[in-house]
């Protein structure tokens, strides 16, 4: 048995900050795989961290920046942009109105 | 030429025994023949890239099987969600643009878990592949039908990547030579995003040599991926060459809950290990069940976050075609980075992430290497991942860990159980060890020719 309790309403605003469209009975399948995972991670509390730093990356990198014109080498066209979108006009993208009068 | 390795199939191109024309069409022929019945390729190359005469490269000629979340300039790249069903890159990932320098051919992409969520394939949006030694079961994942192409034949090598696990586990259940480079070895450029600061490109070979060769094409680093390593490569066919002896290293905790049939093979590995020369020690390490933890936080969260980008706009279908472990695994990311949470659970991992890293440090003092089982179990029944919450990191908890460090490490087929299925025996080795853990597995695969596995998992798809 899970320990930590998901609501449906939990999982309805998870879904709203993570813009995925549910249906009810996903609402019942994501809530106890979901709070399992979150119960089997409580380990972690196992173990003594009080003086360990984060580690963000493995690799120790220090201040990553482009060459200069680097990035226009991989630039795409226009037409190359938008040939995969499902609506576009003259090279833009076409997107739904986010703002109303 | 059933069977014939990359680094031959290269010489018999260079004496033009063969064209490259006509090992293309040897292996198209064989996917003809086998695809329906193992579902490897989701796409297949066109007949007007069919080379007709012989490129120039180090691959010259070699078709390559490559996983379909490397983006493929005009060919469809789906990372086997439908969300991507209809997508054609405009561009190649670097990996992809590497081998095409090279001279290779890209045969065709091949199935995988969607987005690379998953140890089985059994989360493709297009259906399971099939473990080529028995077909009721998974060849593992993510990288499943780059594992199957290889151990079935139906190419020579394949591209594989790994998060955690998903090109040893594939590799171990299908028994081929899989290797997960040090991660910022081989450019993430063009690799559909999973976790960013784990995912490493690797490839799947019949033997170590083909290995050594694919990582020396792929490795070094890239201006389009900023956490590639600047370092040198090194020479990692010649190295193959040298008989090193090495201090390997052993630890109980990465037996606990595997199989006996595993561990007891496993346990032979180490004898012949020692009886070649190499000095085994017992070390102590931090139990894998931590890295599971670590890694399925900041894994969701970095998937909550490279995930969002898909919103049906620019390319693609929009979300609601996502299917439901993707789902499971956006929605864990968006908790455990939430407002409140983000200190218990997201600082957290990544402070024992810093341990996990430290451990292996103090470790990699006292030995070289370290060997292990790569899975806790063979390949399981096609289905069985249902009955568990986290399928994928119960596969993959003996290779978590050095995904979450960061370092590399190679599966080499280790044996057979009793129901007559590959176990996968690991190395693990320090940042930027690939040479010895090449060496080491080259040694071991001279040795033991892998007790006959990959040989007669060819014989079985006869031409």
């Amino acid at each position: 048995m899970s320990e930590i309790k998901m609501t449906d309403a939990d999982i309805k605003h998870l879904g709203k900050l993570a813009n995925l469209p549910l249906i009810d009975s996903e609402i019942n399948s994501l809530r106890l795989p979901l709070a399992e995972s979150l119960d089997y991670v409580k380990n972690l509390s196992d173990l003594k961290t009080e003086n360990a730093k984060e580690t963000h990356h493995t690799g120790d990198l220090l201040n990553q920046t482009f060459a200069d014109g680097t990035k226009n080498k991989r630039l795409l066209t226009p037409e190359q942009a938008t040939a995969n979108a499902a609506f576009q006009k003259k090279g833009y993208f076409v997107v739904k109105r986010i703002m109303h009068e | 030429m059933l069977g014939t390795s990359t680094t031959n199939l290269i010489r018999l191109l260079q004496k033009k025994s063969i064209s490259a024309k006509e090992l293309t069409m040897y292996f198209l022929k064989r996917i003809n023949t086998y695809n329906d019945k193992l579902n490897v390729y989701l796409t297949l190359m066109d007949d007007s890239s069919i080379p007709t005469e012989m490129p120039k490269g180090l691959l010259a000629g070699i078709p390559i099987a490559v996983k379909d979340n490397f983006s493929t300039a005009g060919m469809r790249t789906t990372a086997s969600a439908k969300v991507l069903d209809s997508y054609v890159p405009p561009y190649d990932a670097t990996v992809t643009s590497k081998l095409k320098l090279a001279g290779a051919t890209i045969l065709g992409k091949t199935n995988m878990d969607a987005w690379a969520h998953g140890s089985s394939t059994e989360t493709s949006d297009y259906g399971p592949s099939k473990n080529p030694w028995d077909t009721t079961r998974a060849p593992g994942g993510s990288s499943g039908g780059s594992a199957v192409a290889v151990s079935a034949y139906l190419a020579p090598i394949a591209i594989g990547s790994e998060t955690a696990g998903s090109v040893r586990q594939p590799a171990a259940w299908c028994g081929t030579v899989g290797l997960k480079p040090t991660y910022g070895r081989i450019s993430r450029y063009g690799v559909i995003a999973m976790g960013s600061s784990l995912d490493c490109p690797g490839p799947l070979s019949a033997t170590v040599e083909d290995s050594a060769l694919m990582l020396k094409v792929l490795a070094g680093h890239d201006e389009f991926d900023a956490t590639s390593a600047q370092r040198p490569v090194d020479d990692y066919v010649g190295f193959l060459k040298e008989n090193k002896k090495y201090t390997i290293g052993v630890t109980d905790t990465y037996f606990e809950g595997v199989e006996d049939s595993v561990k007891e093979k496993v346990h032979e590995s180490i004898k012949i290990l020692e009886k070649m020369g190499h000095k085994i020690k017992k070390i102590d390490l931090i139990p894998p069940k931590y890295a599971i933890s670590v890694y399925m936080i900041i894994q969701r969260a970095e998937v909550s976050s490279n995930l969002a980008r898909f919103d049906g706009i620019r390319f693609g279908n929009d979300r609601s075609a996502f299917a439901r472990e993707a789902k499971r695994r956006i929605m864990l990311g968006a908790y455990t980075l939430s407002h409140g949470y983000y200190d218990a659970y997201y600082k957290k991992a990544q402070k024992v992430r810093t341990l996990i890293i430290e451990d292996f440090k103090r470790v990699f003092k006292e030995v070289d290497m370290i060997v292990a089982p790569t899975t806790p179990v063979t390949a399981l029944k096609l289905g069985e991942f249902e009955k568990y919450p986290f399928f994928g990191e119960m596969m993959d908890v003996l290779n978590e860990p050095a995904s979450v460090a960061g370092i590399p490490a190679i599966n080499v087929p280790g044996g057979m159980d009793k129901n007559g299925l590959p176990v996968g025996l690991q190395f693990i080795g320090n940042y930027f060890a690939e040479k010895d853990l090449l060496n080491i597995s080259h040694q071991y695969e001279k040795e033991t020719n892998y007790f006959d596995i990959v040989k007669n998992g060819f014989a079985n798809y006869k031409d």
